[in-house]
This record gives C-alpha cells, sequence and structure tokens, in this order.
C-alpha cells in the first residue's frame, strides 16, 4: 500500500498555504475554489515550487524535507501529473508520447505495460496520430496512458476535466476509476467541480484560502457541515453507494438498496445508457432541489421514491432552507422557508423524501 | 569570354569558408544563450541584451574599430595574447571571423530566442514529471520544437557574415588569400578602371550564393514538415 504524506507550508505575499494530510492509495478529490491552492499542493509535491517549510514523503522516499535539506529533482520524484490540457508532445506521434517517460525508467518497472495501457485507455487506432489530430478526449486518454507508463509512484491530475465538454467528461470518468482500480498508488484528483470529483470518488479533501478545511467521506462532510464551508449549499449534490436488488424491464425500473441501512431506490432502467447486473455496485446523485418532503408517505403520486428518514440537521440559507435528512445514508433536501414552517421541520422529526426515478443519475463503480 | 575571365575564386571560397566558420561556432553559443534569455530571469538580463544587439545597430566600421581596440596587437586582451602566447588575431583570417560572428550573432540569437520562446514551457515541465532531466528535456522537446527557428537564425548568420564588409576591413583588413572575401574583392575590382565584367561576375556570384541559402533553408524547413504529413498518412491508413 503505497501512501504520501505532505506536511508544508509555503508563504507568498498575500498567501499563505498550509496542509498536513496523508493521501494513501485510490482516489481522493481535492476539491476548492480556483486560488484556493489545488495547484500550489500539486506543483509542491511534484517539485515544480518549493515549499518553505515541511517535508513530502513518497512511501519511503522523501521528496523534499526542509530540515534534512532533500529537495529532489521533479524528474526524480516519480510523480505522474497530468494537465488540464493534456500537454502532449506536438512533433511526436502518439506511440511516442506514450513510450516517452519509458525510456527513463532506469531498470524500475511500470505495473501496467504499453500493450496495457493501449488497451486499457482504448488508443489503439490512434498510435500513429499526431497530437493536432486527436480530440480533447482522446488527447487526455494518452496523457493519461503517457503518464502511467512512466512508472508513477503518485498520480496527480489537474483539473483533467475542464477541459472537456459534459460528454466527454463522462467517458473519461470510467478511465481514471480503471486506473485506480489497477494501480495501487494514491491518485490526487484536483477539480473545482464536485459532481465531476463525486462520480471518482467519495473521499473528499476539501481546501480554502490555502488550508484543509477538513478531509473524508463526502456524507460525513455533508454531517458535518464542513462541505458548506467551501461549496453553497444549493450546490451540494446527493450521492449514494448503492446496489442493485433487482431488475424489472417490464416496469423499467431498477430497485437499489442502500449498502447501510435497509433503504430501497428505484432508478430507471436505460438499456441504452447502463447496463447493470444484480450485485453491481453503483453511485447515484440526486439534486438536493430535486427532493419534496413530506410529513407521511403519499399514494397516488408519480414519486417511485419516498425514503423514510428523520431529520438531523436544518441549514437556514435565507430564503430557503436545508434539511439534512438521515435515510441510512444523509440527503440534502432543498425547501423554501414558508415550505418548512409549514412542515413544522424540527431536528429529530420523521419526514419522508420523495423524488422521481427521472430526477437520478447513477454510474457504476 | 568566360574563360578568359579572372573570376577572384579565392574570394568566393573563402567568403563561403568565413560563413560557415562563423554559422558553425556562432550556432551552438546562440542556442544557449538563445535559451538562457527566453527562459531565465536574471539580474543584468536588459544589458547584456543590449550588448549582445550593439553590433545590430552600431556602424559595421565602429564595431570593427572596437574589436581593433579589444583584441588589436595593441588591444586589452589583444596584447596580452600576444605577449603570453604570440597569437596575433588582428588582420588575420580569424579576425575575418570573430568580425562575422560579432556582426551576424545579434541577428542569430533573436531568431533563436523568439523561436525558444514560442516553445511551451509547460511541455518542458511535462517532459520532467515523465523523468526526463534537464538536459534530455532541452535535446528532446526544445529543440526540435524551436528547429525551425534555430535553422533561420543559422541561414541569417550565414547571410550576413558573406555580406560582411565594414567589420572585416577594419579589423581583418583587405588581404588577398587570407581576409579578401566576396564583398571586400567585389570593392577592390570596382576601384580598379576596366574590371566591371569581373565585377560583375562576383556580384552575380554573391547573389547565387545568398540565393542559394535561402533556397536550402526552405527546402529542409519544408521537408521536415512534409516528413511528418506523410507520417500521418501512413498513420491515417493504419487506422483503417
Amino acid at each position: 500500500m503505497s501512501q504520501i504524506t505532505i506536511n508544508i507550508t509555503l508563504t507568498r505575499p498575500g498567501f499563505t498555504f498550509r496542509i498536513n494530510e496523508k493521501f494513501e492509495s485510490g482516489i481522493t478529490g481535492i476539491f476548492g475554489h480556483s486560488g484556493a491552492g489545488k495547484t500550489t499542493l500539486l506543483q509542491c509535491i511534484s517539485g515544480v515550487i518549493m515549499p518553505d517549510t515541511g517535508e513530502i514523503v513518497s512511501s519511503d522516499t522523501i521528496l523534499f524535507s526542509s530540515k534534512q535539506k532533500v529537495n529532489l529533482a521533479t524528474n526524480k520524484r516519480h510523480v505522474g501529473y497530468v494537465f488540464q490540457e493534456g500537454r502532449l508532445f506536438p512533433h511526436f506521434t502518439v506511440k511516442k508520447n506514450l513510450l516517452y517517460g519509458t525510456r527513463f525508467l532506469k531498470g524500475r518497472k511500470s505495473s501496467i505495460d504499453f500493450e496495457g495501457v493501449v488497451q486499457m485507455f482504448e488508443i489503439d487506432h490512434l498510435l500513429n496520430k499526431f497530437p493536432d489530430e486527436l480530440s480533447g478526449g482522446q488527447r487526455q486518454r494518452v496523457a493519461l496512458g503517457r503518464a502511467l507508463l512512466a512508472a508513477p509512484e503518485v498520480l496527480l491530475l489537474d483539473e483533467p476535466f475542464s477541459a472537456l465538454d459534459q460528454k466527454l467528461r463522462k467517458q473519461i470518468i470510467p478511465f481514471i476509476s480503471k486506473i485506480a482500480k489497477r494501480l495501487d498508488i494514491p491518485v490526487l484528483v484536483v477539480s473545482h467541480d464536485m459532481p465531476d470529483i463525486l462520480k471518482l470518488t467519495s473521499d473528499i479533501c476539501l481546501i480554502n484560502k490555502g488550508l484543509v478545511i477538513s478531509h473524508g467521506d463526502y456524507n460525513d462532510l455533508i454531517k458535518n457541515q464542513a462541505l458548506f464551508k467551501v461549496l453553497p449549499a444549493t450546490d451540494a449534490l446527493n450521492t449514494l453507494s448503492l446496489e442493485v436488488k433487482e431488475i424489472n424491464e417490464t416496469d423499467g425500473i431498477i430497485v437499489l438498496n442502500g449498502l447501510g441501512k435497509e433503504q430501497k431506490v428505484k432508478i430507471l432502467f436505460e438499456p441504452k445508457r447502463n447496463k447493470y447486473e444484480i450485485g453491481d455496485k453503483v453511485k447515484v446523485f440526486l439534486k438536493t432541489s430535486d427532493i419534496v418532503l413530506a410529513e407521511s408517505q403519499i399514494s397516488g403520486t408519480s414519486f417511485r421514491n419516498q425514503l423514510k428518514g428523520s431529520v438531523i440537521d436544518i441549514i437556514d440559507d435565507k430564503p430557503r432552507v436545508l434539511v439534512v435528512v438521515d435515510c441510512g445514508f444523509p440527503l440534502l433536501a432543498e425547501v423554501s422557508m414558508a415550505a418548512a414552517d409549514a412542515l413544522n421541520l424540527k431536528t429529530g422529526a420523521e419526514v419522508f423524501c420523495l423524488f422521481k426515478t427521472l430526477a437520478l443519475d447513477s454510474i457504476q463503480v | 569570354m568566360i574563360r578568359n575571365l579572372a573570376i577572384d575564386y579565392q574570394a568566393v571560397w573563402l567568403s563561403l569558408k568565413v560563413a560557415l566558420y562563423t554559422s558553425a561556432i556562432a550556432l551552438p553559443v546562440a542556442i544557449l544563450l538563445g535559451y538562457v534569455l527566453a527562459r531565465k530571469q536574471f539580474r543584468g538580463k536588459v544589458i547584456l541584451e543590449a550588448i549582445i544587439h550593439l553590433p545590430m545597430v552600431m556602424p559595421p566600421v565602429t564595431t570593427g574599430y572596437l574589436l581593433l581596440l579589444i583584441l588589436g596587437t595593441n588591444g586589452i586582451i589583444g596584447k596580452w595574447l600576444f605577449s603570453v602566447f604570440g597569437i596575433r588575431i588582428a588582420f588575420s583570417f580569424s579576425a575575418a571571423v570573430i568580425a562575422a560572428i560579432v556582426v551576424s550573432f545579434p541577428l542569430i540569437i533573436r531568431s533563436v530566442k523568439v523561436s525558444m520562446e514560442m516553445v511551451d514551457p509547460n511541455l518542458e515541465q511535462a517532459s520532467r514529471t515523465l523523468g526526463a532531466s534537464w538536459f534530455k528535456t532541452f535535446i528532446l522537446i526544445t529543440l526540435p520544437l524551436a528547429w525551425p527557428g534555430i535553422l533561420g537564425g543559422f541561414v541569417l548568420a550565414f547571410a550576413r557574415s558573406l555580406g560582411e564588409f565594414g567589420a572585416t576591413i577594419t579589423f581583418a583588413g583587405n588581404i588577398q588569400g587570407e581576409t579578401r572575401t566576396l564583398p571586400l574583392a567585389i570593392f577592390s575590382k570596382m576601384q580598379v578602371p576596366g574590371k566591371e565584367t569581373e565585377t560583375f561576375a562576383l556580384v552575380a556570384i554573391s547573389v547565387i550564393i545568398s540565393f542559394a541559402a535561402i533556397v536550402a533553408s526552405e527546402y529542409f524547413y519544408r521537408n521536415k514538415k512534409k516528413s511528418k504529413l506523410s507520417k500521418k498518412k501512413i498513420g491515417y491508413q493504419n487506422a483503417e
């Protein structure tokens, strides 16, 4: 199990960056607004900029230590860095771009070989093309493959989606998920787009004004409200980790079960978009404004999902109110103040969260 | 008639030699210095750039005179070179080359610096994260991407040193077979009445050489482009 520990301070005029965190194998989303210090963090890890004091240790290698006066050169850190624009070398073919890092391995072995990368990122047909002949999504896939072939011990992805449109974003996500499954290394994904991060991971590190606000599971960040310090509560997205229990083709419904408490969530069966099988782990996304709160279950409506839960928190955000409901997993519902008054919402109260199957977006994890 | 013409081939050959030496010596220096000027910030950079570019705006005769003051047998450095090593630079072939280097250096460094500035430093950074050292990055990424500009600089330096007159005649003199390059030969012939045809022949040769240099550089540049294009085509066929 590899990991990277970072404990550094960096002071620039008008900006102090301080972080003391450990990132383990798997994907961690680094979220913050622009200027929060996300890219600074990646640059410190990769050695592009030097922190003032502290230590960066990747597994057993000291990358930087102000005490021991160690500051490894970028090329000796074995830190993979995928930039938002891909940064492919324009004078090399895709194949040469992919193989670029392999000539500097000096006996180190990449846990994935050339064929493996070509297959994983589905770039077989692009090998002899030049970067200017590729689409944005293809370029990003080649950049990911190129980084992996250099045998990184840590992988940094700087806004990997920002250069892509919505459709391409959805396409690149499974590739990044595959990396984390295949390689036992920490993968840090920096983004200012929470929905994008959530599609990859629920392990979130929140950064604001150069400081780490909180680091943990997304749902815990909602529960302890750390999330709302960096993200307006109305922009928060509900993320549910569920498992496929039943597939009802005739009704056009898939029934999912909560992993904790037995709660059934129904999503639309769309064979063209998702080919789920029973037992698949699925992540479901739901906007806070798509949830309707009710005192009791309602019959005779089109809401196929009616989850019972108890109010654990009420966040005032005039003129709306955000209600955190524990349904086995926290659900964040956004209602108007008038509606909240009419329902007489209080912490501990029992409510039903109603939402349509159509309001849900899902991906397999 | 042409057979009877006494063309000063020696001058032609000498000019080519000076131009080749100049470009060959100036190019590597210009590549390194151009990189430093394009990428690094340091104190005195403006002054350094001004000094490098000075010969471009100064009258060549002034440049030649200054060179004489520095490297002449009684010059600041020239005196020391002569007394310690017995080396005499002024009024020799080396002087012709040095004069040409100093005069053409601003042109070549400008071209190299601009083309290096055009290379995205982000690509160099990407190369470093993939494990390449600074030097490997320079050789594999920076140089190939800046290549058209470097080649352009080489041709400019070559052409400028072919035509160098003022600094050469001041610092290297007009010694037949040693420093009498093409422009100096043309000038000398012009002074003698009745040598109009020979003068014209040299002028014609001068035009031809310059023309050939430019065509050659275009050819190299296009060839590079074409080879990239044809590779693309092959790739396309493979893809199908």
